[in-house]
């Protein structure tokens, strides 16, 4: 990593629910405040840990076979430049292109078109049956310092494959 | 006339409700960040639908407080916004009261975008007590 102080926090592995997510965010708020953090940034961070958390929980693909490797996992790491969050999750090799094409689209856009687009897709989009409106990666990217998200895709089995996420806050 | 209140008590993730017409309160406070916010909310605009159908004569003041919500919940809050808006296009004087804490630029953001969607009245208040 170039030299750059990078020093893991948190890390989790395993089944994703709401449950576990209110315990990482109590958790990360308590490792946030030893390490000086002010409040408006504790809760940023945690909103976006809440959308990663949920994207985790909505779209990660069960394996066909049980897998302890499979699970989804979420870890956080002290950086020079903020925190760096990290996720991985199971996905069918069908949805692979769409969501690297998403993501590239997102990954280009300005804050402002950023903030136009989430206008957009907030007051037209659609609802899924959980509840999700197609915003999660979008609120991610808005409140990453770069403004963009990093991937990766990696073959896991024949039908699916892990994607990481990557993006500072 | 006497419509039947709605409350909700709150969960880590889902914020206190209240929307009781007879004591003119209407609130939404604390998070609402549930699994599936489909189902969390269903029965709240089921409830302000009904309401508003009945086309009452009442004032409505409702105060939006907070904490965290995710994106999935930010869909619902614009539609609960709409029903609001129907209710002062019949002729109802509306209000609109968001909260955010004192530096959280991501909620009083938040406030700003969902005051461009509505010509409702809407107040976007900072609170000066701590997170």
């Amino acid at each position: 990593m170039n030299g750059v102080m990078q020093k893991m926090i948190y890390s989790y592995e395993g089944e994703m629910n709401n449950a576990i997510l209110n315990s990482i965010l109590y958790a990360m708020e308590h490792k946030m405040v030893e390490l000086g953090e002010k409040p408006p940034f504790i809760k940023k961070l945690n909103s976006v840990l809440i959308e990663c958390c949920q994207n985790l929980i909505h779209h990660s693909d069960q394996p066909y076979e049980s897998n302890y490797s499979y699970y989804p996992s979420v870890t956080v790491y002290h950086t020079d430049e903020g925190y760096l969050i990290h996720t991985r999750n199971l996905i069918h090799n069908q949805k692979v292109e769409k969501l690297k094409h998403y993501i590239d689209k997102i990954n280009g856009m300005s804050k402002n078109e950023l903030k136009e687009y989430f206008q957009t897709v907030l007051t037209n989009g659609q609802i899924s049956a959980h509840g999700g409106g197609g915003l999660g990666l979008l609120n991610i990217i808005r409140k990453s310092k770069e403004l963009r998200l990093n991937y990766e895709f990696e073959p896991a089995n024949e039908d699916e494959m892990f994607f990481y996420l990557s993006f500072t806050v | 006339m006497s419509y039947k209140p709605l409350y909700i008590n709150p969960t880590d993730e889902t914020p206190q409700v209240i929307l009781d017409p007879e004591n003119n309160r209407f609130e939404f406070v604390g998070n609402s960040y549930p699994e599936n916010s489909t189902k969390f909310y269903s029965p709240i605009l089921n409830w302000m639908k009904e309401f508003i159908d009945s086309s009452p004569k009442q004032d409505l003041s409702v105060d939006f407080n907070f904490d965290y919500f995710n994106t999935s919940s930010a869909k619902y809050i614009l539609e609960i916004l709409r029903l609001i808006q129907d209710h002062q296009d019949k002729g109802n004087k509306c209000l609109i009261r968001w909260y955010y804490f004192q530096d959280d630029t991501d909620m009083l953001e938040a406030g700003e975008d969902y005051q461009m969607t509505i010509t409702v009245p809407f107040e976007i208040i900072e609170r000066t007590d701590t997170f």
